[in-house]
């Protein structure tokens, strides 16, 4: 990445931001904005497919919302709304997050972390937390074919058939994280994770413009919606 | 190399156990689908992810991963809009630290309690919709939730049914612990992997 790639702490704001404020102020064109902000940010970043799909689904959810629900009611009404709008407000939010976890290596969120000074003990876990999760996702589509190969799942009543599934996709899963965490814990010794003194990157980041520009947008937007609370009470 | 306060293996421990608890939290966001159901997250996910907060508790024998595990559970809960979680969640997660490394991180007892008492923290995430009843549900029918969901959710919030959710979350999160126990037993103990 050269120059135009962000700040991972401007990133971390941009999430924190979009999580706030998009829960906090339950605006409409609040969350239009954060929602074309992030998209920009993803084209800029390249992934313009992305941008084009999540952008689709959100118009989707916005007709939906304006067109579909007011003829609806009752049990199906509940299960659109619920995609709709429960869904729709969680989309700045996770474009946010994706965009954060798709430009971002573990090495420089760690060093982004680190300049924040917050303490090694949370940033560790943290980046293997966010490492780990797509891991997961991928044992569990193993495991859920192993299952269908030896038919697993069709006997006895609802509850018997619940925990044994419980059982079922836990087993693995725990003596994969055990094994994993050995493997991944003699990598990082080899780093040097254990040691005390600070840990340098051999790419240092900066603020540079494009963090300047986007940090001055979000005051701007803070500024511009307590304007509009302000109007609005008076 | 080691060194008394950073152990990599204990860091890398504790954030791949949180990695599958938060699986766990998203398998159990099916509940969020109905109004009364949506009242009994905390519930199913205290009941999901009680296995790998037990084997948390086990495995990392230090006095500040399940307050660690707490923080990045509660920033996740902050980043899908239920930000009011995150402070509960986070005391909750250092009264359960403080009383599992009390007990020297054996006793399956007080492992137990803290998860009880972390998942019933998390019902905190509630809070707006209990004490300030009105500024919340005109907050969600502004966010354009349907009024059925917003009456649906009206008619919870009140003091017997705080308790009873608080009750179930509770018992939920006994449950959890148990089925991680028996699975232990069951599996892990005897493959050695504990």
């Amino acid at each position: 990445m050269k120059a135009g790639g962000l700040d991972v702490r401007t990133k971390l704001i941009l999430l924190l931001y979009t999580a706030i404020v998009v829960f906090a102020v339950p605006k409409l064109w609040l969350e239009v904005t954060m929602f074309a902000l992030c998209s920009l940010l993803h084209i800029i970043y390249g992934s313009v497919r992305r941008s084009l799909k999540y952008l689709v689904i959100y118009a989707a959810a916005v007709a939906v919302q304006f067109f579909l629900l007011p003829k609806l009611s009752g049990a199906a009404l509940m299960t659109v709304s619920i995609f709709a709008v429960s869904f729709r407000r969680l989309m700045p939010c996770i474009m946010a997050g994706r965009l954060l976890l798709q430009t971002t290596t573990a090495s420089e969120m760690l060093n982004g972390l680190q300049k924040l000074h917050i303490p090694i003990e949370v940033t560790i876990p943290l980046a293997v937390t966010v490492r780990y999760i797509p891991a997961v996702k991928e044992q569990l589509q193993h495991i859920r074919d192993a299952r269908r190969l030896r038919q697993f799942s069709k006997r006895g009543g609802f509850l018997h058939r619940a925990v044994r599934s419980m059982e079922l996709y836990y087993v693995p899963l725990l003596v994969s994280a055990v094994q994993m965490s050995d493997e991944i814990t003699a990598a990082a010794v080899t780093r040097g994770i254990e040691d005390p003194c600070r840990h340098t990157s051999a790419l240092e980041r900066r603020f540079g413009t494009a963090d300047y520009l986007l940090l001055t947008l979000l005051a701007a937007l803070t500024a511009l919606i307590i304007f509009t609370r302000k109007a609005a009470v008076a | 190399m080691k060194t008394k306060n950073t152990n990599g293996k204990d860091l890398i421990t504790t954030g791949i156990y949180t990695a599958l608890y938060i699986v766990a939290l998203f398998a159990a966001s099916v509940a969020n689908v109905t109004p009364l159901t949506f009242m009994f997250y905390p519930a199913v996910a205290s009941l999901l992810g009680g296995t790998f907060f037990l084997m948390l508790a086990i495995k990392v024998k230090n006095s500040f991963s399940i307050i660690v595990w707490g923080i990045i559970v509660g920033l996740l809960f902050l980043v899908l809009g239920m930000g009011m979680a995150l402070p509960f969640f986070v005391v909750g997660a250092v009264v359960g630290q403080l009383i599992i490394a009390k007990s020297g991180h054996k006793s399956l007892g007080m492992i137990t309690l803290a998860y009880i008492i972390t998942s019933v923290c998390s019902v905190g995430g509630y809070a707006q919709l209990f004490f300030t009843t009105d500024s919340y549900l005109k907050e969600a029918s502004a966010r354009g939730l349907t009024d059925d969901f917003v009456n649906g959710l009206s008619k919870y919030a009140t003091g017997t049914f705080l308790a009873v959710i608080i009750l179930v979350t509770a018992a939920a999160a006994l449950c959890g612990i148990m089925a991680g126990r028996l699975i232990m037993k069951k599996h892990l103990v005897k493959a050695g992997v504990i």
